[in-house]
């Protein structure tokens, strides 16, 4: 099955291209996805180098969250544009269960984290000894609040290090391992989570939808006038 | 060449088909209003969640009720701005997906000339050049149109836009929100001259707008401010539909003033509204007489080609891309774009 795979829901996107569970193509994509140009331009270069015609796509995999809004709805939008023309199925994925794929086969317990708004992440907890399990759902925590969900030598790891690292050492008081550097979630993993749920291994989202796991919070706006 | 329209800068996520003649097959519309309503006005983030949980659900709709199928689409148009920003991206980005799946071309439209141009998609006979009235929520521009992308922006509103002020004044009644349809209903059994409120910048001489002030003068009034009136204002029936008449008879005053006078000023006799508050029946009214009394001629499209739509953006993007066939091939969103 050739997957087109898209992770845009951090400040670092991907886009990959799959067969089963082989990378074919893998395109990183650092631009400000508000333009979301580098990705359409992406995906034209991955299919010429594998020498793909685009109506050679099967299926599409989509990171549906959580992380950035609008990334997470760039991602979706392209996902549900290109797989209706197609006429080909969308499967949607969480953004902390790819970032556990990646972490890959640890004998403690894995914690993925995405930063949120202010002191807030999103995070999940994993296990991945023979193959990766679910042990919570994704939701949203204040740092300070993590450490009663947390088992000691708990790996966390996932891009909100990069914000949360040092308040992290400073709860964890040597009982977790925490990543030096933030990892990013990458589409080529994204599209092997699509793959085995396509598959049967049910492990991920049901809804081809926006996985935000937060509510709104509401900021007022003027609808412009001028 | 059948052209899929797609417009989600606002509130309302829509789609739309046009067949081999720029004949209308498909108009779907869904709006977001009640999402809004109780806060009394768009909450951005709210709409985007809104646009992406739906747009494919919308598009699909567009495709069956023309009764097409969607692999003999051969162009696609998509607003990329002016608008909410999230709220843009998510049209381009699914539009732009979806031409990719076919191999057709995309075009990008600016929403602002898919009103100035909703007339034309009605009015076979409405021709450059002619003058356009945009006025709406977010906007309220007179607009020279000599040709298709030639455009001179003659004035603009210097603060809220006409259809803004219709919300915000409905807000201050407590009469719900949107204010547009709110007013207008209340204004029908009101005394269109019971309250003497401004004609802002009637007499300058520019072909800007401002309704800011005009606002005030309602919530003076209303609140017995300034020594207009000793006391505040029972907000009876009576009271509210007179207020909601005066007021609605200021706006649509100052519109045809101006229009008028730009018309004058260009020497041009064809007038062409587009936007939502163009769906306003008052001003339909007023607009029609004056252009049968006058002599000149007022081009209005049916209401729900005024109000935000996918329609006006397949055409318009349907005429750019037969004028220029190699336009565009990139699309950026830019919340700000200009005429």
């Amino acid at each position: 099955m050739r997957i087109l795979s898209i992770e845009t829901t951090t400040r670092i996107g991907s886009i990959a291209l799959l067969e089963n569970e082989d990378i074919l193509a893998e395109v990183q994509i650092c631009d400000n996805l508000r333009h979301s140009e580098g990705l359409f331009e992406g995906i034209e270069k991955m299919l010429d180098s594998a020498g793909l015609n685009i109506k050679d796509l099967e299926a599409i995999a989509v990171s549906a969250g959580p992380g950035s809004y609008t990334g997470i709805r760039v991602g979706m939008a392209l996902a549900k544009g290109m797989a209706f023309s197609l006429g080909i199925p969308v499967q949607a994925v969480s953004s902390l269960a790819v970032l556990a794929l990646q972490a890959g086969s640890c004998k403690n317990a894995l914690f993925p984290i995405i930063s949120a708004e202010g002191p807030e992440i999103y995070g999940a907890l994993f296990s991945y000894k023979d193959c990766l399990e679910r042990k919570s759902e994704d939701r949203v925590f204040i740092v300070d609040e993590i450490k009663q969900y947390l088992y000691a030598k708990t790996r966390i790891l996932g891009p909100g290090i990069e914000r949360q690292g040092q308040s992290l050492k400073e709860l964890s008081v040597d009982e977790w391992i925490i990543d030096v550097e933030p990892m990013y979630p990458k589409a080529s993993f994204a599209g092997r989570l699509a793959f085995k749920t396509i598959e049967g291994y049910s492990l991920d989202l049901k809804e081809i939808q926006p996985h935000y796991v937060k509510p709104i919070q509401l900021k007022w706006h003027n609808r412009g006038g001028k | 060449m059948l052209v899929l329209g797609i417009e989600t800068s606002c509130d309302e996520t829509a789609a739309a088909i046009l067949d081999d003649t720029g004949e209308v097959l498909s108009n779907v519309i869904l709006s977001q209003i009640k999402l809004h309503e109780k806060y009394g006005g768009v909450v951005p983030e709210i709409a985007c969640r809104k646009h992406i949980e739906v747009i494919d659900l919308v598009v699909e709709e567009a495709v069956k009720s023309a009764g097409i199928d969607k692999k003999d689409i051969g162009l696609v148009a998509v607003t990329v701005g002016p608008g909410l920003v999230g709220a843009l991206l998510v049209g381009a980005t699914f539009a732009r997906g979806f031409a990719m799946g076919l191999g057709i071309p995309l075009i990008g439209v600016n929403h602002l000339e898919g009103h100035l141009f909703a007339g034309q998609m009605e009015h076979k006979e409405l021709r450059f050049p002619y003058i356009s009235l945009i006025v709406s929520g977010g906007h309220t521009s007179l607009v020279k149109a000599l040709g298709l992308g030639h455009y001179e922006v003659l004035g603009r509103t210097l603060d809220d836009a006409a259809g803004e002020a219709f919300d915000k004044v409905a807000k201050m009644m407590d009469l719900g929100y949107p204010g547009g349809p709110i007013i207008e209903k209340m204004a029908l059994n009101g005394i269109k001259k019971a309250y003497k409120f401004p004609r802002p910048m009637i007499n300058d001489s520019s072909f800007d707008f401002s309704f800011s002030g005009l606002k005030t003068a309602v919530l003076y009034q209303l609140k017995g401010y300034g020594g207009a009136v000793a006391a505040p204002l029972k907000t009876d029936e009576k009271t509210v539909s007179d207020l909601a008449a005066s007021f609605q008879e200021a706006v649509v005053d100052v519109l045809l003033d101006k229009a008028k006078k730009a018309m004058k000023y260009c020497g041009l006799e064809t007038l062409s509204i587009g936007g939502g508050v163009g769906a306003n029946g008052r001003l339909r009214e007023v607009f029609s007489d004056a252009a049968e009394k006058e002599g000149w001629k007022c081009f209005l499209p049916s209401r729900n080609l005024c109000t935000d739509n996918a329609v006006m953006i397949a055409g318009i993007g349907r005429a750019r891309f037969m004028e220029k066939k190699d336009m565009l091939k990139k699309i950026d969103v830019n919340p700000r774009l200009p005429l």
